[in-house]
């Protein structure tokens, strides 16, 4: 269970973090408006800026309101629940994706996300996994010549 | 112009022949496809076809590429609506009201409604490129830096200044649009900003990866998390929603009119589709009289942008020809396919290839009326694709986002920007942050400051340079009356709200 | 997939040697073969990559498939960083200009000249003074005489910062002791648009970027940076041909020659037999009507560098650029 006023704050300290990150990457930057106009750092530097700021009011208004947004649940359990079954996979997928190749790990995610996620029989599983990858693979690496990642295995089979 | 007539009447004799017909329909079709799957655009179909069309005809050539551009602009719209995942970067504007009519079970409404604004926007582009080409490319000339930015500028008020939102989070999210577009290499100084000496980072963060993301991944989760089927989104055929959207379309007819003037604008002037769809989705907020019911889905949330999408899409081949100007990535492949026909594009095309610049404009007005039957045809395919259990079409939908994502740069290392991104996009939903400012800050922002750091250059940092003559004077004014109508609003407005807000905080939610 | 034993690579030049037209070559691509443009869609060195496709495919040079892959960002930083990944990859091939070792002097990227693997430069793309069809310069002269007048006031526009554009603006101030206000844009498409406009006072397109504006009496050439004006053609205007534009030399402005070379690399560390495929590959693109039609329509001059005359030709530039770029503070490595 998530509260708002958690999820509030929290959010707004990523985007402080990404504001101070962004300030420190206009460090080696000229940040000045000169006789050319601004220079390249000139609007890096306040958009950093603003964004702390933003941020910081945010989360100070969040704070103001604190009673009313601590009782606001934004995340069930169930729910969230649901959310972590559905996305911790697609992080599986990205994971595998980056060396066995996107169409292996589509293939995986799909008769695991089918079959275990969604509770699908195995049968449906696999022709969803397999149907989807090949089309996929006849789509884009032979009709559009858009090459896909590919691994090892693809490197095997003479198709990478 | 009655020469022109005359030029588009012996255009439709080039134009109408079964080989032509032929090609526009299998161009048309080819583009739903590439436009329908959001990691391939038209310019992936246009290089596609580009080698087989050295050995057609020019005519022939042009008539198959723009027929496949048009069948995109159309595609891109159906993900848009049914998933909330734009196909083509213009149709982002689109998912605005589009998917919510979509989870109302009113998809194959929200579909023709589309479809027929975006035909008639297109139609409305073609008609102006017909009846006064000379007088747009000489007006698009007018254009320098200084009225560049101007333009962009009077599209981002539009869009930003009738926005709803709370004011701090709606900064919040343009400033992280702003930031993420400056990644890269600078033009203007030519030294890379923000990249951290980090290789991945050296193209920038790719706009459509960040969509991808935050619209397509995030908006799964969202739904996913309200219950393990789609709620609402029904998937049965409905013609009869698709007759009561024909019928009602007349009832939009300023919608319509303001969208293709908005579209046609920014077409010939260098704003682009995509801006074109966002400035007239803004001003149909602010001065429709549904403008409360954007968002949840109002009809004319998404006749508004389609139309302006289509019209800048179509008008944008004018300065395309005539100057050389690529209004987009489209558009630029197409100017690399004319010079390998041996064809200069410049003033002199109009002149000593007439045969083909207007068989072409005839071949639009065709390939649009065939692009909105065929698309029609499509949606009862593409509704049926909602009656699949979620527990099947969801991952489908993952794998599709994440091709998209991959395909954009061939990079490995945007597969992760995409889930990132879909976790923000997901936070931001629940925390009302709006996501639209963010997208828009990322297509005009950097092109935006090149446009004014170009300016300074020239006026040696002086601002004066953005009144400098009576266009660019005129389009800032509006521009800067844009953006202080809603600050002088909201500060009279803050004032009253800030004595409420005392009385009780400020209330979250939907 | 590179399975070719040793053995069978020793006979494979045995026979290539015995055998020079029938042989199989030493290392031939096994799967499909990708072309990385340094350019996005439609920029100069995409249409470059996709004639030589255009020309591969249609006289079959190549066994296998070849895709065309865009990696234009940062100047074409993304495509040369890619490529220098693809270690010892000779499936890719990339296609670049001298971005390839002007870059690294004055952007901090992730690669050195030297780390890819030369194959060879196929053409010269050559720089031409353009002004506006109305303005009141006729010559060079008048138009350095101009800027001499009021230093700064004429707008030089060009596509990107520290690019070859800008280089020659360089060049051309300190030939002449005067002073332009440097404008950089996307590409030269729209430099050419500006210059039409009337937004900018000159620039220093290539022939084929102007082309269509000098036809439609937009903007004319006032002179060529070129030792000798261009080989005699067919007519582009209805009066002038590209071997009427004089030479920059003989109006004043001493730039002798300032051309851009059309290259192509192989990742590093490749097979030397891969280098040579490639070369060889390029040599008989080059003999094909595509390419020489490719090469008169867009004003470019034909060349056909060997590996190792190229990489002479790189340490030398880069010992210019050094020079050039020093002490106006574009160095960062």
């Amino acid at each position: 269970m998530l509260r708002r006023l958690h999820l509030e704050l929290g959010f707004a300290a990523c985007v402080f973090l990404v504001g101070l990150v962004g300030l420190r990457g206009t460090a080696d930057l000229d940040t000045g408006w000169t006789s050319d106009g601004p220079q390249a750092g000139f609007f890096p530097l306040r958009v950093s800026l603003i964004l702390m700021a933003a941020s910081a009011l945010v989360a100070l208004n969040a704070w103001r309101a604190r009673v009313a947004l601590s009782r606001v649940v934004v995340v069930e359990g169930e729910g969230g629940a649901r959310v972590l079954r559905f996305g911790l996979p697609i992080l599986g997928m990205v994971l595998v994706a980056q060396w066995l190749g996107l169409y292996v790990a589509m293939a995986l995610y799909l008769l695991g996300a089918i079959r275990f996620a969604g509770g699908r029989r195995w049968t449906v599983a696999l022709g969803v996994a397999i149907g989807v990858t090949a089309v996929t693979f006849v789509v884009f690496e032979r009709w559009f010549s858009v090459p896909l990642l590919k691994g090892p295995l693809e490197v095997m089979l003479g198709l990478g | 112009m009655l020469s022109n007539l005359d030029a588009l009447m012996h255009g439709f004799s080039v134009a109408l022949t079964a080989h032509h017909l032929l090609l526009m329909v299998a161009g048309v079709l080819l583009g739903i496809l590439v436009g329908v799957l959001p990691g391939l655009g038209a310019p992936n179909g246009v290089t596609l076809l580009l080698p087989l069309t050295f050995s057609m005809d020019p005519v022939s050539a042009i008539i198959l590429l723009t027929s496949l551009y048009w069948g995109a602009l159309f595609g891109g719209s159906t993900t848009s609506i049914l998933f909330n995942i734009p196909g083509e970067p213009s149709s982002v504007a689109t998912t605005f009201d589009g998917y919510p009519m979509a989870r109302q079970g009113r998809a194959s409404e929200a579909l023709t409604y589309a479809f027929v604004s975006a035909g008639i926007g297109a139609l409305v582009g073609i008609v102006v490129i017909t009846l006064l080409s000379s007088a747009v490319a000489s007006f698009a000339l007018r254009f320098g830096p200084p009225e560049y930015f101007a333009v962009y500028l009077l599209a981002f008020a539009s869009f930003i200044a009738f926005g709803g939102g709370a004011p701090l989070k709606t900064i919040v999210s343009l400033a992280l649009g702003f930031g993420f577009g400056m990644m890269g290499m600078d033009t203007v100084s030519g030294s890379m900003r923000l990249t951290f000496d980090i290789p991945e980072l050296i193209r920038g963060i790719s706009f459509l990866v960040v969509v991808i993301g935050l619209f397509g991944l995030g908006e799964l989760l969202l739904t996913i998390e309200e219950g393990p089927e789609f709620k609402g989104a029904s998937g049965r055929l409905d013609p009869r929603g698709m007759l009561r959207a024909l019928a009602s379309m007349p009832r939009y007819w300023v919608a319509v009119l303001r969208g293709s003037a908005v579209g046609v604008w920014m077409g010939i002037t260098p704003g682009g589709p995509t801006a074109a769809s966002f400035m007239s989705y803004g001003l149909a907020r602010r001065t429709s009289r549904n403008g409360v019911r954007f968002g949840q889905g109002e009809p004319e949330g998404v006749i508004a942008p389609e139309t302006a999408d289509h019209a800048a899409g179509t008008s944008a081949m004018l300065p395309m020809l005539s100057l050389g100007i690529p209004g987009s990535a489209t558009s630029a492949v197409m100017l690399g396919g004319l010079m390998i026909w041996g064809l200069n594009p410049g003033p002199m095309l109009f002149i000593e290839q007439r045969d083909f610049v207007w068989g072409m404009i005839a071949s639009m007005y065709l390939g649009n009326v065939i692009g909105v039957i065929l698309a029609l045809a499509t949606v009862p395919l593409f509704a049926a694709m909602l009656s699949v259990s979620f527990s099947i079409i969801g991952p489908v939908i993952v794998t599709v986002c994440l091709v998209g994502a991959y395909t954009v740069a061939g990079a490995p290392f945007d597969l992760w920007l995409a889930v990132a991104f879909g976790v923000a996009g997901y936070l931001m939903k629940k925390l009302d942050y709006p996501l639209a400012p963010l997208v828009l800050a990322m297509v005009i922002g950097d092109k935006a400051e090149d446009a004014f750091r170009q300016s300074m250059l020239m006026s040696s940092g002086s601002l004066g340079v953005l009144w400098s003559n009576p266009l660019v004077g005129t389009l800032s004014t509006i521009a800067a009356l844009f953006l202080l109508w809603p600050l002088a609003s909201a500060l009279l407005g803050w004032r009253r709200t800030s004595k409420a807000m005392r009385l009780a905080p400020p209330e979250p939610g939907a | 997939m590179r399975m070719f034993p040793k053995a069978a690579a020793v006979i494979g030049t045995a026979l290539s040697v015995a055998l020079p037209a029938a042989a199989q070559p030493a290392w031939q691509p096994t799967r499909p073969v990708e072309f990385v443009v340094t350019s996005g869609a439609g920029g100069g060195t995409d249409l470059f990559a996709r004639t030589v496709q255009a020309a591969i495919t249609r006289h079959n040079l190549v066994p296998t498939s070849i895709v065309v892959t865009n990696k234009g960002a940062g100047s074409g930083a993304e495509g040369f960083v890619y490529g220098r990944g693809a270690q010892g990859d000779p499936h890719k091939v990339i296609f670049g200009t001298n971005n390839e070792w002007l870059l690294p002097l004055v952007a901090r990227v992730a690669w050195k000249p030297l780390d890819l693997t030369p194959v060879t430069a196929m053409a010269f793309d050559e720089f031409m003074l353009w002004v506006k069809e109305d303005a009141p310069h006729r010559t060079g002269a008048d138009l350095v005489a101009a800027a001499r007048e009021r230093p700064g006031a004429l707008r030089m526009g060009g596509s990107q910062t520290r690019d070859t554009d800008q280089t020659l603006t360089l060049l051309i101030q300190k030939a002449t002791g005067t002073r332009f206000t440097y404008i950089p844009f996307r590409g030269g498409g729209e430099v050419g648009v500006q210059l039409a406009g009337g937004h900018i006072d000159a620039n220093t397109n290539n022939p084929s970027e102007s082309v269509g504006g000098w036809r439609g009496g937009q903007v004319r050439p006032v002179c060529v940076f070129r030792r000798e004006p261009l080989p005699v053609g067919p007519r582009v205007t209805e009066t002038q041909s590209w071997s009427d534009v004089p030479t920059c030399a003989s109006q004043g402005i001493a730039v002798e020659e300032f051309r851009m070379p059309r290259t192509v690399f192989l990742p590093p560390t490749v097979p030397p037999a891969a280098q040579a495929y490639w070369t060889d590959v390029m040599r008989r693109v080059s003999e094909t009507p595509e390419w020489k039609d490719y090469i008169q329509r867009t004003a470019q001059s034909a060349a056909l560098l060997a590996p190792a005359e190229m990489r002479e030709m790189m340490e030398r530039e880069e010992r210019s650029a050094r020079e050039l770029y020093g002490p106006e503070g574009w160095l960062v490595n």
